[in-house]
């Protein structure tokens, strides 16, 4: 074994590794927040309105 | 004023994140295009010779030149992720959007996966040469995939902020070897006059090779993709988009001419990598690691981008229905489209897996050339429905129908060559999408919320009937001496004209950010609510005494407190801006800034300011 069969295993596994991690992640999002927060977004819309007085 | 309603705050939203400017978009579009003068635009010499590949590169440029142009007008008008789709469904209806949509999935998912096998190949020909013959350019693919992908997840500033470092590095090798061959000195190590033969293959080859000629230029209208995430889509996508061009247009014709200085034709017709093979031939050690280094960067910088903007069609095509509403969701710490990166991964790993580098790319170059034409006929009805005055437009696109027709003219020509080389795949693509379409007319669209999905407030209407050009006023409020002044000045504008107000107050540090750092004190969260209620309670004391109706106060977050009212200003069609000044002059004004000056150059209405 010569070291591009060793980069080989690496690169195997650091993807495997990143794409876990990005697995766990989405679980981890998808069941600590509400699917209608996550899906919230709306065309064009700015971000970060966080707070909106109407005052009439 | 009577009431109070924090109607915001029962809402919570998240959505894509405007960080970006206009670097960020050329990085974007000359990233995901830049591999093209690395490899593949070359085979344009095997079809018509060195000079047929000139004018394809030439005629093709002036094909991406029309797509920019058309492109910058429409998408700063039509600013919302998913570009071209996002385009289509406002102008020109749901089953066009749902074929634009896809063509862009496809050709940026078929893109990336060309580039991964481009890095695997090239890791096995130096694994070659250092005499490990059989290595597995796979884990190689898969990685780049991965990793890439990985980034696009965590973020789309650090994305592009890195797009934006390995292009110009790329670009830089370009330049560097254009340099290293001596163009000012013809001879020495340049040989047109020997090399440059007529036209091999008469006017046919050089027909023959616009389908490559594309190659130069693949996939710069993706920089629309960005809409949703610059922080000015009116000045940034205009920007980004056109010095993007210019910067293909420039490095093309480089390559072109130290390519076919320094190698034959038939030579050059076959290369793998002709860039690289160039600065072989100069017998610099130098220019070939850097021209190995801008191949690795230019493949890794294309796929990045492609994972951007394939997400991004994926992830808007998700938010109206148009597939599953589960693909539309973002990621509420990341605020990057997450579900649509990752559901892509796995088929961006398939196509590379085929390890058909021609084929794929060729998949990908229909589907792109789909899109354009697409573009003249959205552009036609974009101007018929909305002629110039009628709305605002972040860029005009100038002699209208001209770039349109010569467009139309030159995708008709250029599927008639890609008919003449790959018509077998030309034919199947065009059954996928009309079966794909057909899919969608009859199961998929009885999903689609017809009114959802048209929420991006639209750009005002110019005109002055009404005697005024001020329909309603923003005033930029940070609870200074100078900015309680700019309130006044705003409430009596706004009463003098009849029109409604809205006071912006923007938080440096947005509250999620600030709950979420370990250094996270209540007391300075409520501190700075505290600073912006009691400027809110000013404000709506001096309404009711002035007797205005009509008032809204809005916060946002970001970074850039300047674009961020210019951007607020944009995305919510005001027609006037007030704003104090604290008069910085001199020295002062040049180490502190002044964010009155900076609205003033992004803004694209009038600004007050006052003193």
């Amino acid at each position: 074994m010569d070291l591009w069969n060793i980069l080989e295993y690496a690169a195997w596994g650091l993807a495997g590794l990143l794409l876990l991690w990005m697995l766990f992640d989405a679980v981890q999002v998808n069941r600590d927040f509400d699917e209608e927060l996550l899906t919230s977004s709306r065309e064009g819309e700015l971000e970060d309105e966080t707070e909106r007085h109407e005052l009439t | 004023m009577s009431s109070t309603d924090t109607a915001g705050q029962d809402r919570q939203r998240i959505s894509l994140l405007r960080v970006l400017g206009p670097a960020h978009v050329w990085a974007l579009g000359v990233g995901i295009v830049l591999v093209g003068e690395f490899m593949g635009w070359n085979f344009s010499v095997g079809k018509g010779g060195a000079l047929g590949s000139l004018i394809a590169c030439w005629v093709i440029g002036l094909l991406y030149t029309c797509v920019a142009m058309i492109d910058s007008e429409v998408t700063s008008t039509v600013a919302a992720a998913g570009g071209q789709y996002a385009q289509a469904k406002h102008i020109m209806g749901p089953l066009m959007a749902f074929n634009v949509g896809l063509y862009l999935v496809m050709a940026y998912t078929m893109l990336e996966a060309a580039d991964a096998l481009v890095v695997g190949d090239l890791l096995t020909s130096v694994a070659g040469e250092m005499g490990h013959d059989a290595l597995d350019p796979r884990p190689f693919v898969v990685l780049t995939i991965a990793a890439l992908a990985w980034l696009n997840y965590r973020g789309v500033l650090m994305t592009l902020s890195v797009n934006f470092v390995i292009t110009a590095a790329a670009f830089l090798s370009i330049v560097i070897l254009f340099l290293g061959v001596q163009p000012w000195n013809p001879g020495a190590m340049l040989h047109h006059r020997e090399l440059l033969t007529d036209l091999p293959y008469g006017w046919i080859g050089v027909i023959a090779a616009f389908q490559f000629g594309i190659w130069f230029y693949l996939g710069i209208e993706g920089t629309c993709q960005a809409a949703e995430e610059v922080r000015s889509p009116a000045r940034s996508l205009p920007y980004g988009t056109m010095s993007g061009i210019i910067t293909l247009l420039i490095a093309a014709t480089m390559t072109w001419y130290v390519a076919t200085g320094l190698l034959p034709w038939e030579f050059l017709g076959q290369a793998a990598t002709p860039l690289y093979d160039a600065a072989r031939v100069t017998g610099s050690t130098s220019l070939q690691v850097f021209l190995f280094v801008g191949t690795i960067f230019s493949a890794i910088a294309s796929a990045n981008g492609c994972i951007n903007d394939a997400s991004r069609a994926w992830f808007s095509m998700g938010r109206d229905r148009y597939m599953p509403l589960w693909f539309g969701a973002v990621h509420p710490r990341y605020r990057t489209p997450y579900r649509a990166i990752l559901f892509l991964i796995p088929i961006a790993v398939s196509f590379a897996f085929t390890g058909l580098l021609d084929q794929v790319i060729t998949f990908s170059i229909l589907s792109g050339l789909l899109g354009y034409t697409f573009m003249p006929i959205n552009v036609w009805m974009f101007r018929k429905k909305w002629p110039l005055g009628t709305i605002r437009r972040g860029y005009v696109h100038p002699y209208h129908p001209l770039p349109a027709l010569v467009l139309l003219a030159l995708c008709i020509t250029t599927y008639f060559a890609t008919f003449l080389g790959y018509g077998t795949q030309l034919l199947a693509m065009i059954c996928f999408y009309i079966v794909a379409s057909l899919w969608f007319a009859f199961h998929r669209y009885k999903y689609v919320r017809r009114g959802d999905q048209f929420t991006m407030p639209w750009p005002r209407r110019a005109d002055t009937k009404e005697g005024t050009m001020i329909r309603n006023i923003l005033c930029a409020a940070d609870g200074s001496t100078v900015s309680a002044k700019a309130v006044d000045y705003a409430i009596e504008l706004a009463k003098k004209l009849r029109v409604p107000l809205t006071v912006l107050s923007v938080e440096l540090v947005s509250r999620e950010d600030m709950a979420q750092s370990p250094f996270w004190d209540s007391k300075v969260l409520e501190a700075s609510a505290s600073i912006t209620r009691t400027e809110f309670e000013n404000v709506s004391q001096k309404a009711q005494s002035a007797g205005l109706e009509n008032v809204s106060c809005v916060v946002v977050s970001s970074r850039h407190v300047a674009e961020a009212i210019a951007a607020y200003a944009e995305s919510n069609g005001f027609d006037q801006i007030v704003m104090g000044s604290h008069g910085h002059t001199g020295v002062s004004r040049m180490i502190l800034g002044s964010t009155a000056y900076a609205v003033v150059a992004r803004a694209n209405c009038p600004v007050t300011i006052v003193r």
